[in-house]
């Protein structure tokens, strides 16, 4: 099996570990717009390609995946899986699997407001949301919330711009200053992140890794311990069914006094799924099962409990354009 | 042969890159406040430790020491380099070599407006640093410097909370709101890194790599590019001797329209040493040497230019 991950970007260590589970008769390929972003060195093979926004764009890519014979195609960019759930048919002519959500899927994971309307609807527990001051201020004196609150883009990558504001002076001077802020409930409570395999032929999530956050670092969590529960495996698997998903997710959530509360979807390999990985979960196998026309049954819960996974930065280094 | 390496934190490179060095001669030890430090797993064997501002401290780390047979430590974090420049003589007399430079160099470098002061008087350029803001605001009527500037704690450990500022107003608030703040003149050029080793015994510069840093985040070095540079070569050493630095240092530099600017000075390993491991620069392996007894040679300049750095992350699980 071939797979292409377009925009992989500094997660060299997913695309070793990706390859390292499909073994030597498959190829990991990459792409990105610049030569100075690490998964590229880790690949089968890389492409540098313009950025997304670039009308030629779609193209090129179509020109790697039938040169490189790619069965499979993903994205470790955000705004990208919507480009690829767009085109789904086309790369499905081409006998390509995309592994992104269905548009409208790709289109509420990528605006965090739409999602929580979304989970409002589906009454799926979720903390309080306002896409502006305006009607912050509305529910503010109601007292229907009140500080601290989080602050959060709606359309964010990651956790970046992501804080907690104390009071109503500076959310305020936020709000003038940056848009398309997002207000939240802040909830003193436990961040859990869950690692999900949305079969590609049932649609059900087939795997599950749940894993608390210890620490809070740059653009994610630094140190995460695994967990299992019944619960939030059930209220995942709820949500999963609501939506139309398509491979590999990232589910964030927060629990506190008893409750999971669903924050947001990144419907693509999560930055920790080396976590997983690690705890024996194997999503790529999952992948080729799937290429292979075999459906994933669902097995949930088969890892071990309280396995701690610490972050650290590595150096790698790149001579010629190749990995020395 | 064992080496203490206190505060190791995220730092498994470092700790790896010992371990190889010694290559069996003896074991890698580490010490961290927080179990949760991934570093303390690639160790050999390693110890939690209270905080480095616990009053114990310091007789903890020398119990351990003796305990443990170490010939050398070694830290990788700021606050405690004044802690181990200040003890000095105690590990010396329990036969435990601490790889840190003199205590008033320590002091030196994390005073940032001291530096700077340190810099002009001895002739080196260093981006112009004022802790008086009327003194900065007049200098700014008079045309000698513009906004943007940086406004940073006189004090204070890598680049967080730096603020690029660009009007009175915003220094103004900044000024009332923080304590020891120093205003600097924004540096508009490229940026270098400089990793460099300074024998033990000899006191000479045996080992200088630069690069050139391409992305920063959170004040550390995130891409670079090795390159060599005679004359900034040159600067480096006059500096190092100028000073009297011992041990592994690291310096940022500017350039700007040609001239160099000495930014900051961080007397242990720098976030970005592994760029120059990697490309040969072994300090490790001339700190072993170093106390066993013996002289490093000159390596500087040995290694090749255009060889790129590029940092991501790995993971250390614990079962």
């Amino acid at each position: 099996m071939n797979i292409l991950f377009c925009s992989a970007g500094k997660h060299g260590q997913l695309i070793r570990d990706i390859k390292l589970s499909l073994g030597k008769d498959s190829r990991v390929i990459t792409t990105s717009n610049s030569n100075m972003v690490p998964s590229l060195y880790f690949a089968d093979n890389y492409y540098i390609v313009p950025d997304i926004t670039n009308k030629n764009y779609l193209d090129i890519i179509i020109d790697i995946c039938k040169k490189e014979n790619i069965n499979a195609i993903t994205t470790m960019l955000d705004v990208e899986t919507v480009l690829l759930a767009r085109n789904r048919r086309l790369f499905e002519t081409l006998g390509i699997e995309v592994l992104t959500p269905y548009l409208a899927t790709a289109k509420i994971c990528l605006d965090k407001y739409l999602m929580y309307k979304f989970l409002l609807k589906k009454n799926i527990n979720t903390m309080k949301t306002f896409c502006d001051f305006k009607h912050f201020e509305r529910a503010y004196s109601n007292h229907e919330i009140s500080f601290p609150v989080f602050i959060k883009p709606r359309f964010g990558r990651g956790s970046e711009g992501a804080r907690i504001v104390n009071d109503y002076e500076e959310l305020k001077t936020v709000c003038e200053n940056e848009d398309n802020i997002l207000i939240q409930e802040y909830i003193d409570g436990v961040d859990i992140d869950v690692d999900v395999y949305v079969d590609t032929i049932s649609h059900n999530a087939v795997s599950m890794f749940a894993k608390k956050k210890l620490k809070k670092g740059l653009g994610g969590a630094s140190q995460t311990v695994s967990f299992k529960d019944k619960e939030l495996f059930a209220f995942v698997g709820d949500f999963v069914k609501k939506l139309k998903f398509n491979g590999p997710i990232d589910i964030d959530l927060f629990y506190k006094d008893g409750r999971y509360y669903l924050t947001e979807v990144n419907p693509r390999f999560g930055a920790a799924y080396l976590h997983a990985f690690r705890c024996g979960l194997d999503f790529a196998k999952l992948i080729k099962n799937n290429i292979n026309g075999i459906e994933n049954e669902v097995l949930l819960g088969n890892y071990e409990e309280d396995i701690i996974m610490m972050f650290y930065n590595s150096a790698l280094i790149v001579k010629n354009g190749k990995r020395v | 042969m064992n080496i203490l390496i206190l505060s190791c934190g995220t730092r498994n490179k470092i700790i790896q890159y010992f371990k190889k060095e010694l290559d069996g001669r003896g074991q890698v030890i580490a010490t961290d406040c927080s179990e949760l430090a991934p570093a303390l797993y690639d160790a050999d064997r390693f110890f939690i430790v209270p905080h480095v501002d616990n009053e114990n401290y310091i007789e903890v780390l020398l119990s351990i020491c003796k305990e443990n047979n170490v010939k050398a430590v070694l830290s990788l974090i700021d606050p405690e380099l004044s802690v181990l420049a200040a003890n000095k003589q105690k590990f010396l007399n329990i036969g435990t070599i601490p790889i840190v430079s003199d205590y008033e160099i320590v002091e030196l470098c994390f005073n940032k407006y001291e530096m700077y002061q340190f810099l002009i008087n001895n002739g080196f350029k260093a981006a112009r640093s004022y802790i008086d803001k009327e003194e900065f605001f007049k200098d700014v009527e008079l045309g000698e410097l513009t906004y943007p500037v940086f406004v940073k704690p006189v004090k204070g450990s890598a680049s967080i909370n730096i603020n690029k500022v660009t009007s009175k107003d915003e220094i103004e608030l900044l000024f009332s709101k923080y304590e020891n703040l120093m205003i600097q003149e924004y540096m508009d050029g490229i940026e270098y890194g400089a990793d460099v080793y300074v024998d033990m015994i000899t006191n000479e510069p045996v080992a200088i790599f630069i690069k050139e840093k391409i992305k920063m985040r959170a004040g550390e070095t995130d891409k670079s590019v090795s390159i060599k540079d005679d004359k900034l070569i040159v600067l480096i050493k006059e500096f190092v001797q100028n000073t009297g630095f011992k041990g592994i240092i690291d310096i940022d530099i500017f350039k700007v329209n040609g001239e160099y600017y000495i930014s900051e000075v961080n007397p242990r390993f720098g976030g970005g040493y592994p760029h120059a491991y990697e490309c040969g620069v072994n300090v490790p392996g001339m700190i072993i040497k170093n106390i066993i007894g013996r002289e490093n040679k000159s390596i500087i300049g040995q290694y090749e230019e255009g060889i790129y750095m590029m940092k991501y992350s790995e993971i250390k699980i614990r079962r």
